[in-house]
């Protein structure tokens, strides 16, 4: 038997979708359904620099970490978990962070893009293997590699950019 | 067996100049007419004459058949191909599913090909809900067909309230079409929706012109309710299916009974569908009735001989026309299958416990069709085929195809709506509103935002008001259906 990642219903060996809530069950590659931007595309500046946020963060509380992405009118505040996938929802995957509401999968945005791990004190950034990648304060980053972040920090996932604000 | 060739029935070669197939054809006429002939096969013998006769009487019908005569040659008419979720079993001690594609298809195609005659009753509902709009529509659409129809294409009207009229008798040809045009302008709307008079009407109206050869098809058009007699309407169905019979419906509006109509159709291999408003009745008849005369094979069934143990799980037709198939009827009723597409079926397999790896394929199920083929005259063509596969030892890990998976996800939603709607009959609610929202979330992702608003605003009805609404329920269970439509297989 198999068991549906998402209600938990069992269903038979070599059922393709959930017979309960329709999820699907058989992973599919995840570059073939993210949309790819040619490198230089990725690498050309944005028209503007990311403009600040519209609405100034509230400084997270203990504990929680804000993710500002550009042109959202709320930060996503995040809290009680030690890691936090960013990505995009889908019939096969649910990440913590869904990135679809901020213009994710028109901006290149992979269902599992990118984790955030809280580490004691600090905050570590790190690639899943996107199709189009991160970058970190507009500097790529290599897949699977974390890096720990800055209060503040600018973060792109393909061609969505946001602010991480946090204090642990 | 095949009828085979067309010339054969009228007993002349294939050279024949048009004025001996004339001659022919009057000649099997008297011999086979029912005056003349007491025997009790003659009169079916007489439809044969008359369909092969309406083929090679029309010099671009008659090229057309001979072209297609020669391409196939002796070889079948009808071909198949087959999909399946894995390419082998895996060798497991517990069951495992299996889905199969089956995609049923002419061996010809891009070839110009006959028109098949058509026989076909229009049965109107002409309750007072019917006033206006709908019914004016409704008989411009049935003005349309009598200017189209062809030489020995049948055609009538039955119309139906608390009772039943036939308003146009039968029509063959282009005998009586003004007198036909002032029938259809006395028919107007009133009374109540008693569907068995009009269904046992129209097919007693058709039943004399029915022909193996020819596509026999019956048009229900309602928008209400019929009270108590469904179970009557479901035997006539089954009546009708067993004489080769098609019957296809049309709701209009919100007021019916979809279940009812899906049922109805199902029975005999055809499909209901939903119309909204009034405004599209009359492209949409004309469209249907144009669909006919593009048939090729009429009368597709599908048996299913499954293997030891094996179970056939459900059967849905994906294409070209999406609609669930009752597993009940056996063989299973596909219906029509048009010159330029095929039918595609997704099936499900519950698989026994494999025990042993084998590289020798293994038999899962042996499937045969058989059809009428309309445009050739041709009638019970059959084809076979099995479904064999190795079982693995190793877990398999290779992606199902693309068309199987797309199809499937659009059965889930497809799902989900018809379990919202049956916990929401049920009065279990909480249920019937989880369903709808994940349904409009996967909607959602899918890209499918219409529908999705309509599933997640019928959630939020059910929550404040218990109840879902028969839009709603209609435009949810229509339009997910129709999805499927769209990842019919991309091969065929």
């Amino acid at each position: 038997m198999i068991t549906c990642p998402v209600c938990h219903h069992q269903e038979y060996e070599g059922e393709l979708f959930c017979s309960q809530c329709g999820a699907q069950l058989v992973l599919v590659e995840d570059a073939a359904i993210t949309q790819h931007f040619p490198s230089a595309q990725l690498n050309e500046a944005p028209a503007t620099e990311p403009a600040p946020p519209a609405a100034i963060p509230r400084p997270p509380g203990p504990g929680q970490i804000a993710l500002s992405p550009e042109g959202a009118e709320a930060s996503i505040i995040l809290a009680g978990k030690f890691e936090y996938v960013l990505g995009r929802e889908s019939q096969s995957q649910t990440p913590d962070v869904d990135l679809n509401p901020y213009g994710g999968r028109e901006k290149g945005v992979s269902r599992r893009h990118a984790s955030l791990r809280v580490d004691g004190k600090q905050l570590l950034l790190m690639d899943l293997g996107s199709a189009n990648g991160t970058k970190l304060n507009g500097e790529p980053m290599r897949p699977r590699e974390p890096v720990r972040l800055l209060d503040g920090d600018e973060i792109r996932l393909g061609k969505l950019s946001m602010r991480v604000y946090f204090s642990l | 067996m095949a009828t085979g060739n067309l010339y054969e029935l009228l007993g002349v070669p294939a050279e024949a100049t048009a004025d001996d197939i004339k001659a022919a054809y009057r000649k099997a006429s008297r011999r086979f007419h029912p005056e003349l002939n007491p025997d009790s096969a003659a009169i079916e013998e007489l439809k044969l004459v008359a369909d092969a006769y309406a083929i090679l009487s029309d010099g671009a019908q008659r090229q057309a058949y001979d072209a297609a005569l020669a391409k196939i040659g002796g070889g079948p008419l009808l071909v198949s191909q087959v999909m399946t979720s894995r390419a082998a079993l895996q060798r497991l001690d517990e069951p495992q599913v299996l889905y199969a594609m089956v995609m049923l298809r002419p061996s010809l195609t891009a070839q110009k090909l006959p028109a098949p005659p058509v026989n076909l009753c229009l049965v109107v509902d002409r309750s007072t809900s019917m006033q206006g709009d709908r019914l004016d529509r409704v008989k411009a659409a049935a003005q349309t067909i009598i200017d189209s129809l062809r030489e020995n294409d049948a055609f009538c009207v039955v119309s139906f309230s608390d009772r039943a009229e036939v308003v146009i008798p039968l029509l063959r040809g282009e005998a009586e079409r003004t007198a036909a045009k002032a029938h259809l302008g006395m028919l107007t709307a009133g009374g109540g929706t008693e569907m068995l008079e009009g269904l046992l009407s129209g097919l007693c109206t058709l039943q004399p012109h029915l022909s193996p050869t020819a596509v026999n098809h019956l048009f229900l058009l309602t928008d209400g309710h019929t009270y108590g007699d469904e179970d009557g309407c479901l035997l006539l169905a089954k009546l009708a299916a067993a004489d080769g019979i098609t019957i296809s419906a049309c709701g209009i509006g919100d007021e019916w009974n979809d279940k009812f109509l899906d049922q109805l159709t199902g029975i005999t291999g055809g499909t209901a569908m939903y119309l909204r408003s009034a405004d599209q009745v009359r492209t949409f008849i004309q469209e249907r009735v144009k669909g006919l005369g593009a048939a090729y094979a009429e009368r597709l069934r599908l048996r299913i001989l499954p293997d030891r143990d094996v179970k056939v799980q459900s059967a849905f037709k994906v294409g070209t026309e999406p609609m669930p198939v009752p597993l009940e009827t056996r063989p299973l009723l596909l219906g029509s299958m048009p010159r330029e597409a095929g039918v595609t079926v997704l099936l499900k397999f519950l698989i026994p416990p494999q025990p042993e790896a084998s590289s020798a394929p293994q038999p899962v199920a042996r499937l045969s069709a058989v059809a009428d083929i309309v445009s050739l005259g041709r009638r019970d063509e059959r084809l076979t085929l099995d479904i064999l596969l190795p079982v693995q030892a190793q877990p398999i890990t290779a992606k199902p195809p693309s068309a199987i998976l797309s199809a499937l996800s659009h059965l889930a939603q497809y799902r989900l709506q018809e379990r919202a709607a049956e916990a929401a009959a049920d009065g279990n609610i909480p249920e019937a509103i989880q369903c709808l929202s994940t349904l409009g979330t996967r909607l959602l992702a899918a890209s499918e935002t219409q529908l999705a608003k309509v599933a997640l605003a019928e959630a939020r009805r059910l929550e404040t008001t218990q109840s879902i609404s028969e839009e709603g329920k209609k435009n949810l269970k229509y339009g997910t259906r129709a999805l499927l439509r769209t990842s019919t297989a991309p091969n065929l």
